[in-house]
């Protein structure tokens, strides 16, 4: 009896939870929303604060809602014009100073829920906050504060004079608070930013270069509300606190599960920034396995396509049909430890790195549209050498050369066979990075008759081991910080850098990335750099570049993504048709 | 009984202050900290960032800071600038020392994994969906697990019992990292009969909640068949039906309730680890609780999230305990706590 009166009641549920759905189905259709998961994950977005973010996500969505001094043309990479116009004038000290002009037409905006509108922020006296040269003011000197702890300071931080004293002083334990104030005021008034009226600021930068102007754009310098700031402290950037004057305006922040932006109609719209063209765009706040569950149930119009269905969505007619490629500015190498034995045998990195077949990795591992790499730099960015230009630059697949030098390698080290020879390669256990290293392990037992172990650890510790004490052959990816060959080569390699965990150090590598880093000619530059990558992959082959990465999207057919090479969406070029 | 939970309480307090200490202890001891990224931070900016989170110190004197600031109230005479590293979580004015002073109680701190969330915001938005999740999983555990098991057991060795069983055995053999995508492929992309994600309306909560609870159902119901077969051994079975007692009440009566003993032992950590959230369900299902901080507070090494996840599972578990050993007078009256 019991069982039946069970049963009775699980289709007494089935048929609510159908009515119920059927409800919800029955939705305004009259306003354009995007669903979007693209760059976003499973969890929350960590911040929207311009001066705190960190992460695709985050940047992803302060992009709606902040524009830059400057911005990008997302198509080519090509600086456009963002929130000003600005002039450099060249110093005697090899300099530049920025002149900015500030637009005078933007509002400070908020989404009021009760009237269902973006609003117009007022001051005290009722009159409209437009966003001034002076909120860029406090932007930047908000994210150079050494108080705010911005994790991306450090990028501006080398383009602004006078910045790194500012943003490194750090009250020591037990110091003196106020001698630390007081040094902080001096080292502020020292940094080189100057507010000179409402529209214009003034930056000085140490040299002049081509990219210091995409620098000063980025989300880390961009103009932030203190008044709100002052009285919400760590909770401006709730829905209900927020000011934003960007295309989009925070309409919901739903914790660990959405956010949704609504379109400003305030935002006058600029040539690199124009106006939205939708309504509403909706993160949702899921692993890549779960949005292509919703996007199959038709429930989110754009997705990150999520390496284990790959397969199955490359069989399927509609799902295929429906795949894009986008760019995902990053590059991903195999570094080696160049200043301890047995990786400091220049043969021996060159022979493992002549033994990697990177169109097998990327044609059969990872398999969502990477790029083989010859080289380090995207030949996407801006001075960087290209394979249609220098068709024979860089390392590619040589099974000949890598046993040549892999001979030469032993005799030098002292081996008389392989076996002897111990290496291991680590990498982070997570997303497929375990795949690109089996084949890689396998590659090399089959071209060299190497066996290596590998290395597999957590992410965290893997990642503070790296900048301690590099392993013999680790796995790395490096996203740029903006559309420039510097942002690779010099950032990265030279010498001085702290992002340089391999130890390469090359004289005439240093003074090519110097020499292109200064140049006002971008044809110049690119032959540098070609210089510069020949040594840094072949020459001293300090590092084994895999692929160039690539974002793996499926956009429903009725909506039309803008295509962007910068490695955010730009969802106010978005459209539904 | 009053002593007894008096004394169950002081003894709660040393096992969660102990659970503390190994909790902070170990996970200072793994490698790589909270700021360890691909991208490495320079000196510079983890020193701002050490600073600022109080990782600069030593780590005695971040221990005492951590557990002052949770169990310290403090009184306060001004509007503090709402900050996630003063977020308390009880608030209490007193207006008659001035316009802004109040008692401020319980901080668990910032959580490194967002820099406008405290991990007291995690308990206030997160617990309580995880809460609800779990008690609907809980109920639907209860209301399959034990008219199944008793079913089973009633008619032992029979198609019924082996229906039941079978039932059970594939709901324990069958992980939820199985049954949920399953169940969320068929019911929610294919029949679109349900959401696929989300959390919110009561139609969003049936297949989590099925998902969850028929794992558990699974093993409340072999549990309370092996007990109350059991049960229906002992010789006061026997006396009850000799005295002329119909089967319904010897069942419902004598035999029900003794042989639930050993089900409501397991209830208790049950629930506690049901209201406190499950990664893999909450993953699955795009549901906002808190079981997803369980595992990427460890891998993000979120040190106050961790702490704060740790203990209050561990507070939860102790007072279900509690409850269940009350519960166990009110089942069989042999047992006394005196």
């Amino acid at each position: 009896m019991k069982t039946t009166r069970f049963a009775r009641f699980l289709s007494v549920l089935l048929v609510v939870a159908v009515l119920f759905s059927a409800i919800g189905a029955i939705s305004a259709q009259d306003r354009k929303v995007i669903v979007t998961g693209i760059s976003m994950v499973g969890g929350d977005i960590p911040t929207i604060d311009p001066q705190l973010a960190e992460t695709s996500a985050s940047i992803e969505a302060i992009n709606q809602m902040f524009v830059g001094l400057t911005a990008q043309d997302v198509t080519n990479n090509a600086l456009a014009e963002g929130m000003a116009t600005f002039e450099v004038t060249e110093n005697a000290d090899g300099g530049a100073t920025y002149t900015f002009t500030v637009r005078q037409d933007v509002p400070w905006v908020r989404y009021n829920p009760e009237t269902d509108a973006v609003e117009q922020l007022t001051d005290e006296s009722g009159a409209v906050r437009m966003v001034t040269a002076a909120d860029f003011y406090y932007g930047i000197m908000r994210g150079l504060d050494p108080r705010t702890a911005s994790p991306y300071a450090y990028v501006p931080v080398g383009y602004i004079n006078g910045a790194s004293d500012f943003n490194g002083l750090v009250l020591e334990d037990g110091g003196d608070a106020a001698a630390y104030e007081q040094s902080l005021a001096e080292l502020q008034a020292a940094t080189a930013v100057r507010l000179v009226d409402d529209a214009t600021i003034e930056i000085d930068a140490p040299a002049n270069t081509l990219f210091t102007a995409y620098i000063y754009g980025l989300w880390v310098m961009r103009a932030t509300p203190e008044w709100v700031i002052e009285e919400f402290g760590d909770l401006w950037v709730e829905a209900e606190n927020i000011a934003t004057y960007g295309p989009f305006a925070l309409k919901e922040w739903a914790h660990d599960e959405s956010m949704t932006l609504i379109k400003n109609p305030f935002w006058p719209g600029t040539a690199g920034v124009p106006q939205a063209k939708i309504d509403e765009v909706v993160f949702r706040f899921l692993d890549p396995q779960q949005q292509l569950a919703e996007y199959e149930a038709g429930n989110i119009d754009a997705i990150q396509i999520p390496l284990e269905e790959w397969d199955r969505i490359q069989a399927d007619p509609v799902l295929s049909a429906e795949y894009v490629t986008g760019t995902n500015p990053c590059s991903y190498y195999i570094g080696f430890d160049n200043l301890e034995a047995p990786t400091d045998n220049v043969h021996l990195r060159r022979a493992l790195s002549y033994a990697v077949d990177r169109e097998t990795i990327v044609t059969n591992v990872t398999k969502r549209g990477e790029t083989a790499a010859r080289w380090f730099t995207r030949p996407d960015v801006n001075a960087a050498p290209t394979l249609e230009l220098f068709p024979d630059l860089g390392i590619s697949y040589d099974p000949t050369k890598a046993q040549e030098e892999f001979a030469i390698a032993l005799t030098e080290l002292g081996y008389s066979s392989a076996s002897e020879l111990q290496l291991s390669l680590s990498y982070n256990d997570s997303g497929n990075h375990g795949a690109v290293m089996q084949a890689i392990q396998q590659m090399w037992r089959e071209v060299l008759g190497l066996e290596v172990t590998l290395d597999p650890r957590e992410s965290a510790t893997y990642f503070a081991s790296l900048s301690e004490e590099a392993p013999a052959a680790y796995r790395s990816g490096w996203c740029q910080d903006y559309p420039d060959t510097n942002s690779y080569l010099y950032d990265v390699f030279f010498s001085q850098t702290t992002q340089n965990d391999t130890g390469f150090a090359n004289e005439e590598f240093d003074q090519l990335v110097s020499q292109a880093r200064l140049s006002q000619d971008n044809a110049e530059r690119i032959e540098l750099y070609a210089r510069a990558e020949q040594i840094l992959v072949v020459e001293e082959a300090a590092i084994i570049p895999i692929y160039w990465y690539a974002l793996a999207l499926m956009v429903k057919p009725n909506v039309e993504r803008a295509p962007s090479v910068t490695g955010n969406e730009a969802y106010y070029l978005w459209d539904i048709r | 009984m009053g002593q007894f939970i008096f004394r169950r309480f002081f003894w709660m307090i040393v096992v969660l202050f102990f659970i503390s200490i190994i909790t902070f202890t170990l996970m200072r001891a793994i490698p790589g900290g909270p700021f360890s990224r691909e991208k490495p931070l320079p000196e510079a900016t983890l020193a701002l960032l050490n600073q600022k989170y109080n990782l600069d110190a030593p780590l005695l004197v971040q221990y005492g800071d951590y557990i002052g600031d949770i169990v310290l109230p403090i009184i306060t005479t001004e509007r503090i600038r709402p900050s996630t590293a003063e977020d308390y979580l009880v608030v209490i004015p007193l207006p008659f020392i001035a316009e802004e002073a109040a008692l401020r109680w319980i901080n668990f701190g910032p959580t490194y994994g967002s820099r406008s969330r405290s991990v007291n915001d995690i308990f206030r938005e997160n617990l309580p969906i995880s809460f609800q999740l779990g008690v609907a999983a809980m109920g639907i555990a209860m209301a399959i697990g034990i008219p199944l098991g008793v079913v089973s057991a009633l008619n032992r060795n029979t198609w019924v019992d082996y229906m039941g069983m079978g039932t059970a055995i594939m709901g324990v053999s069958i992980p939820v990292i199985i049954t949920a995508p399953l169940l969320q492929y068929v019911f929610g992309v294919q029949l679109r009969a349900l959401p696929v994600t989300g959390w919110g309306t009561i139609q969003s909560a049936i297949l989590p909640a099925f998902a969850l609870g028929f794992v558990n159902a699974a093993l409340i119901a072999r549990l309370t068949r092996a007990s109350l077969l059991q049960v229906l051994n002992e010789d006061y079975i026997r006396t009850a039906r000799a005295k002329g007692l119909p089967e319904r009440v010897v069942i419902t009566v004598h035999a029900l309730k003794n042989s639930l003993i050993p089900v409501i032992t397991i209830l208790g950590p049950l629930f506690a680890a049901l209201v406190t959230g499950t990664f893999v369900v909450e993953t699955i299902f795009g549901i906002p609780g808190m079981g997803r901080y369980f595992v990427t507070s460890i891998t993000g090494r979120d040190y106050p999230a961790i702490m704060g996840t740790i203990l209050l599972y561990a507070f939860i578990l102790v007072v279900m305990n509690l409850i269940v050993d009350i519960a166990y007078a009110w089942l069989d009256p042999r047992i006394r706590f005196d």
